[in-house]
């Protein structure tokens, strides 16, 4: 199976999200994997992380694999504290 | 737009105002060359028949034309101008037109065109513009009237959200070994932030918790997650239990991914032991003689995983300590330039020996001082628990 990359270029919140959820969701449509690079996202929001619990439900409904890629220490703290380091699969 | 075929200019007021001219000045020098012709001729005649002096006949002569000259003038000037004042004159009454229309009356005359020429378009697009004016009028009108109907109700929400968080607490005989205090302020009408207390059977039990997201589609999940914490607090003791419990519900029909992060406890107030669970909130802080950070490893926030488990963790609550459950809209409020309060500060201003409504309204300043001007750019929700003794 293929896999494609979308590369986040600044933080994912409430401004970008209905964008982002269209890119992974129409990757996903085509039937490849999703990779999510957040090399240069310092931020995200609770309505980003809705975003990535979506795109990983989408995926795995769909059969696919949903994967996070350079997630920086910012973002990975908010992931901590919330529960999130061990639920989501990186690349 | 294509102009409609009778609308198309036919002769453009430039043509018909030089046509005009064009007769006028042929019609005059005609009509005063026949003169000067007749009177030249009557000169020469009376120089050559009647014997009037040469000199005198030409002095006659340029005075009989320079009369004609300046005659010519004068009657074309005035006819022009009338002439052409009368083909502009509709102008003017298109400029009255425009001012009523600009003072909110739509409804202004304009004047009659007859004529197949730049007046009649300009007619045509006065009115077209008259109709579309009024009619974006009817919409904006409609528009506020329905945007003013939303605001009603979110107001009436926003009272009947405030009234389902706890009442202010006050000490009963059993629980006045406490002083609670909790305070939610949304960052639009609706929060998606709660917390609530119970007191039962010597416990109190109490939980503080953020919905993803904010506005009415977080109020509403904030809303039964309240309830269910509310009804399995009153009767279930057991606190894996009834988080457990909440995760499932909430998962429920969750098609969106909502997701609620949640801290709940059971405090046993003659003993002073406290059972905690955490659904990847914000760890509260213990302000005793120091200040900690409670110890509680994060499960998943409510609504991700139906069977996700929570970790049940143990603490023995010290005499005259406060217990400070917040949400991430306190660390994470910002300054215009999108600075955020941060962990530090929010520890800065926690302080030994303060009641719990103090506490919170001393916070609340500081988030207040620190974020100026900035709009609150998220839910701000604090309960603080003071374990006075045993």
């Amino acid at each position: 199976m293929d896999t494609e990359t979308y590369k986040l270029d600044e933080e994912l919140d409430s401004f970008n999200n209905k964008q982002v959820q269209e890119e992974i969701l129409a990757i996903l449509d085509k039937g490849c994997n999703a990779v999510l690079d957040m090399t240069d996202c310092k931020y995200i929001s609770s309505t980003g992380l809705r975003v990535l619990l979506y795109s990983k439900k989408m995926a795995a409904s769909k059969g696919l694999k949903f994967y996070l890629k350079g997630v920086s220490d910012e973002v990975k703290d908010i992931m901590d504290v919330t529960g999130f380091n061990d639920f989501f699969d990186y690349a | 737009m294509k102009m409609p075929r009778r609308l198309r200019i036919r002769q453009s007021l430039a043509s018909r105002i030089s046509l005009w001219v064009v007769l006028y000045v042929v019609v005059t020098l005609v009509i005063s060359a026949f003169v000067g012709n007749y009177y030249v001729l009557k000169i020469v005649r009376d120089i050559e028949e009647n014997g009037i002096l040469y000199v005198i006949g030409v002095r006659r002569m340029r005075l009989v034309l320079t009369l004609l000259f300046f005659l010519t003038l004068v009657v074309l000037t005035y006819a022009l101008r009338r002439t052409i004042h009368r083909l502009i004159a509709p102008l003017t009454t298109f400029t009255q037109a425009v001012d009523e229309v600009a003072k909110g009356n739509l409804q202004a005359k304009l004047p009659v065109i007859q004529s197949k020429d730049e007046m009649r378009r300009l007619h045509h697009s006065f009115s077209l513009m008259q109709k579309s004016l009024a009619r974006q009028m009817e919409e904006l009108k409609a528009f506020n009237e329905a945007k003013g109907r939303i605001e009603g109700e979110l107001k009436v929400a926003r009272d009947i959200q405030l009234s389902m968080l706890p009442k202010p607490f006050t000490p009963t005989a059993d629980s006045n070994k406490l002083d609670i205090y909790g305070q939610q302020i949304s960052a639009k009408e609706v929060g998606g932030d709660l917390y609530d207390f119970i007191i039962r059977d010597g416990k109190l039990f109490f939980c503080i918790g953020d919905v993803s997201g904010k506005g009415v589609p977080a109020a509403l999940v904030m809303t039964t997650t309240l309830c269910q914490f509310r009804i399995l607090a009153s009767h279930e003791d057991d606190v894996e239990k009834i988080i457990t419990y909440i995760n499932r519900i909430t998962c429920d029909g969750n098609e969106t991914m909502m997701f609620v992060t949640f801290f709940m406890g059971m405090l046993d107030f003659s003993s002073g032991r406290m059972q905690y669970c955490n659904a990847g909130h914000n760890k509260p802080f213990v302000i005793g003689d120091g200040i900690t950070e409670l110890s509680a490893k994060p499960g998943l926030p409510l609504g991700i995983e139906e069977s996700a488990s929570y970790i049940v963790h143990e603490y023995d609550m010290q005499e005259r300590t406060m217990l400070f459950l917040y949400t991430d809209g306190l660390t994470e409020a910002m300054t215009p330039q999108r600075e955020q309060f941060g962990r530090q500060r929010l520890i800065d201003n926690l302080q030994s020996g303060m009641n719990s409504k103090d506490q919170i309204e001393k916070m609340t300043q500081a988030v207040h001082e620190y974020a100026g001007d900035a709009p609150q750019s998220d839910d701000l929700t604090m309960l603080a628990i003071r374990y006075l003794e045993k």
